[in-house]
């Protein structure tokens, strides 16, 4: 990909500006898709463009996808007119960085070629009709990103990586219903890190899990100690932990959209739940899907501990959010593309585990309900009232897994959930996931994950 | 020689049979805001190129941004092409020839957004309200389609913006759009401020709403997010895939007899505004739904030759999708609505709609930005923490009436262009968090 003069353009803004940044960012993607073992065709993009953002009596963002000089200076132009145009004005200006980094793997994404990606994804939807799925639907994405972040206070920061994702949605017609799963995976790296996450391997469990649930019955309503499998960990980490915790949301600035956070306004720390709840968010883990070592405003990267010990711990800043309250930025100031301002975002946000093995935390249940997966889910828009719909559920009598059940439904509060945790087992895994956000909406690709969670007394229904 | 020349020049003499050029070029200003402040303002200049192609049976597509790069992008296109696995139900990119579709319309008519923001910011206050937070809009640009059989090209100029006004932990929001030339668009802007400041303002009691079957009034935002989450649905590709509750239900009678709906991309008023689709077939209004009988999919040429009738000029040509949907108005007001309803409550907006069951459309979605309870015909008292629990086939076919007011709905990623009546529904299924 052809770089505009990076340092020219950020002399010409600088001359203009009290603070400015100059980020490319580059990317070739791929994507392809299967359904029910039709080829439904591939995609190829290649989008590369400049953000100059500046400051003056206001913070303004030009974005332009061209090497035209004409509209270089245009865009420049326009954002130096903007930032004297009044409104808020803090944002970090710290910098004095230079470093480069790159994330590509053993097996490079440019050199996978499509028919390798087609015959995966056809096996991965032959693997699901042989274990009796009635709708098969999968998608392959991959990337490679060039990125330069340079800024008017001396940071240079260069990033070049490649992510590669993969979802299906399956089902399983039943005599009263649809049963259905959508599983989302993904890694930063090359498809030598894509093969260690074994997808087809776990294919047939889940569509096992479909047909035991589309004949069982449902559960009866009531109070029950429940255990959550890592998926559900990782949801309830991203919403009712990551997200309330982006600090633009708790200020406001996200008000009009997804809205703020049931933070805003609080004392720091805040209890949210029991002693044992750690959620943690860090990008630095080596090939997670959200793995980046600089962020999109060129600040490291770095492990954050947002909720610790059942209290409020960190919060996720961009370089905006936290010049608010004069802290420095952490690291969390993300970007889809080069077209997105950046936001404070997650990375890979998960449940720490503790030390438990799963046996043991079922034996110590009399009546209960595992609930490894969900479907349908939904949180309200500040991260309080939420609700998960179980599959994968089994009941549990005297330390025992017993028979499925169907699709029983967790619909708690933040703090109704956390405050219910009183164990936590010793594995960790993660789903991918792509985290929207922002206004034009912008998908970043994050990991949520956990352990397996025991909650007591948890109305289910 | 204009940039689509060229391109179309290079895909003629390129080893491919048919061939769709989509060129969209343009700038987009924007600001956001929030607590009563500018936060940002944001200016883009774009053009994105996208060529879907088609070789005896394979298909591909790239997109890219700079004329520069067509040379190199065509050839990766065409070599790929051959190595990508055939798609033997896919038939081809519409042949037949239209005249020409020229619009030389959208050039008139900007708005000036720092004073559209201003004036919400203001009416807001004024009204009222502590602080709002919202989102404003100016599009303006060129979009073409050109394929081995036809050409068309359309400028545009639009605005689109929302506020969400808020007192203490209470808000009200309201997200409009519109083409332009549009009369008296910083007022619109003005009066959709003071709503939101109302809503959020309206002095009545808390009450803790407990689980069950409502009747309800769901406003033009609700109505919006509803028909945008099923839009999909409608899709000939989602019946072809097994996951459309609408499969087998054609010619049936799948909602009440009030709801008419329509797929309407030539309502001039609208932000969905579009005169041609994916593939260079002509828009036109569809009749989804009429009078609660199911009329149609949407069509790309494609899928509808495997359905055996006629595009629809919905091409996404592979998917083919909505441009903007509308619900025919009925007679009655959203304030006579509210008078007659004897015990019920009125939703405002809602978001996050989330499926556990593609095809019976059984969902969840969580009401905001002001829910009351209405008993006697007057509104008594706020509800939060509640969520709608119920599936697209009982509420299509609960709906009772449909209000002869109608907005022009777009919300963020919740609510896609749209023209939405409130709409009565009988017996609602509401559920709520257990411990809150």
């Amino acid at each position: 990909m052809e770089i505009p003069d990076i340092d020219r353009i950020l002399e010409k803004l600088s001359a203009g500006a009290r603070y400015a940044e100059v980020r490319f960012m580059g990317t070739k993607s791929s994507s392809m898709s299967y359904r029910n073992e039709e080829f439904t065709g591939q995609d190829f993009s290649e989008s590369s463009g400049i953000a100059v953002r500046c400051l003056n009596e206001s913070i303004a963002i030009s974005f332009i996808d061209s090497l035209s000089q004409e509209k270089i200076e245009r865009g420049i132009e326009m954002a130096l007119r903007n930032s004297r145009k009044p409104g808020r004005n803090k944002l970090d200006q710290s910098g004095g960085l230079t470093a480069s980094w790159n994330k590509f793997g053993k097996k490079l994404v440019l050199d996978t070629d499509s028919t390798t990606k087609s015959e995966f994804l056809r096996d991965c939807s032959l693997t699901m009709k042989d274990n009796g799925a009635d709708v098969r639907i999968n998608a392959l994405f991959d990337s490679v990103t060039e990125s330069i972040f340079a800024n008017s206070s001396d940071s240079r920061i260069e990033g070049n990586f490649s992510r590669i994702g993969y979802m299906h949605l399956t089902g399983v017609k039943g005599p009263d219903g649809f049963e259905q799963s959508y599983q989302q995976f993904g890694v930063t790296g090359g498809y030598d890190d894509f093969e260690n996450l074994h997808i087809q391997e776990k294919i047939p469990q889940e569509l096992k899990s479909l047909k035991e649930a589309s004949i069982a019955h449902t559960i009866n309503p009531g109070k029950y100690d429940v255990i959550v499998g890592p998926d559900i960990s990782g949801i309830v980490a991203h919403e009712s932990c990551g997200h309330p915790t982006e600090y633009d949301r708790i200020r406001g600035r996200e008000g009009s959209l997804a809205g703020e956070s049931f933070l805003s306004e609080k004392e720091f720390p805040f209890r949210i739940g029991s002693d044992v709840v750690n959620v943690i968010d860090d990008p630095t883990i080596p090939n997670s899907y959200g793995y980046y070592m600089y962020d999109d405003e060129g600040i490291r990267s770095r492990k954050r501990y947002l909720y610790r010990n059942g209290m409020t711990d960190k919060f996720i800043h961009s370089r905006e959010s936290a010049a608010i309250i004069g802290v420095e930025p952490n690291g969390g100031g993300r970007s889809s593309s080069w077209n997105m301002e950046p936001l404070a975002r997650m990375s890979t946000t998960y449940i720490e585990p503790g030390d438990y093995e799963l046996d043991e935390l079922i034996e110590d249940i009399r009546d209960g309900v595992y609930i490894g997966s969900y479907t349908e889910w939904n949180i309200d828009d500040i991260r309080f009232n939420e609700k998960y719909v179980g599959k994968d559920a089994f009941l549990i009598k005297n330390g025992k897994l017993m028979e499925p059940v169907k699709r029983p439904v967790i619909e708690t509060t933040t703090i109704g959930f956390y405050s219910a945790v009183d164990a936590l087992s010793t594995e960790l895994k993660f789903t991918a996931g792509t985290c929207g956000k922002g206004d034009p909406e912008q998908g970043v690709d994050t990991w949520m994950g956990g352990p397996h969670v025991r909650l007591r007394d948890l109305y289910i229904k | 020689m204009s940039e689509i020349d060229i391109i179309e020049r290079k895909l003629q003499t390129a080893d491919v049979d048919q061939y769709s050029i989509i060129l969209d070029t343009g700038e987009t200003r924007q600001i956001r805001f929030s607590s009563n402040g500018i936060d940002l303002r944001n200016f883009w200049i774009f053009t994105d190129i996208s060529i879907f192609a088609v070789k005896g049976k394979k298909m591909g597509s790239i997109s890219f941004e700079r004329i520069e790069d067509l040379e190199r992008k065509v050839s990766e296109l065409v070599s790929i092409l051959n190595t990508l696995p055939d798609n033997d139900l896919f038939n081809g990119i519409n042949p037949e020839q239209y005249n020409r579709i020229e619009v030389k319309k959208g050039r008139d008519g900007e708005v000036n957004i720092d004073n559209l923001v201003e004036t919400m910011i203001d009416s807001s206050i004024d009204e009222g309200a502590e602080r709002c937070a919202g989102v404003a809009y100016l599009h303006k640009g060129t979009h073409s389609v050109t394929t081995n059989f036809n050409r068309h090209e359309a400028d545009y100029l639009s605005t689109d913006f929302h506020i969400r006004s808020f007192t203490a932990d209470n808000s009200g929001e309201e997200a409009l759009h519109f083409s332009l030339p549009e009369k008296n668009i910083i007022e619109q802007a003005g009066s959709a401020a003071r709503d939101a400041a109302r809503t959020s303002m309206l002095d009545v009691p808390d009450e803790k709403l407990e689980e069950g079957k409502y009747d309800a009034i769901l406003s033009p935002y609700v109505t919006g997010n509803l028909m945008s989450y099923c839009s999909g649905l409608f899709s000939a590709y989602s019946v072809e895939s097994g996951m459309s509750y609408f499969d087998d239900l054609m010619d049936q009678q799948i909602a009440s007899d009030v709801v008419t709906l329509r797929d309407s991309p030539r309502n001039e008023s609208g932000e969905g505004l579009l005169y041609f689709d994916d593939e260079g077939t002509p828009t036109k209004e569809t009749i989804l739904i009429e009078r609660g009988i199911l009329k149609t999919y949407l069509h790309s040429y494609s899928t509808a030759k495997k359905f055996n009738t006629g595009t629809t000029g919905n091409a996404g040509i592979v998917e083919p999708r909505p441009w903007q949907l509308s619900i025919d108005p009925g007679k009655q007001s959203q304030e006579d609505m509210i008078s007659e309803m004897n015990d019920g409550i009125f939703i405002k907006n809602t978001w996050y709609t989330r499926f556990q069951d593609d095809r019976n459309a059984v969902f969840s979605t969580v009401p905001r930005d002001g829910i009351f309870r209405i008993k006697n015909g007057e509104i008594v008292s706020r509800i939060a923490g509640i969520r709608i629990s119920d599936s697209f086939g009982r509420i299509f076919k609960n709906i009772e009436a449909v209000s002869g007011n109608r907005k022009n709905v777009k919300w963020w990623l919740e609510i896609f262009p749209s023209i939405m009546p409130c709409i009565k529904v009988n017996s609602l299924n509401i559920t709520r968090s257990f411990s809150n």
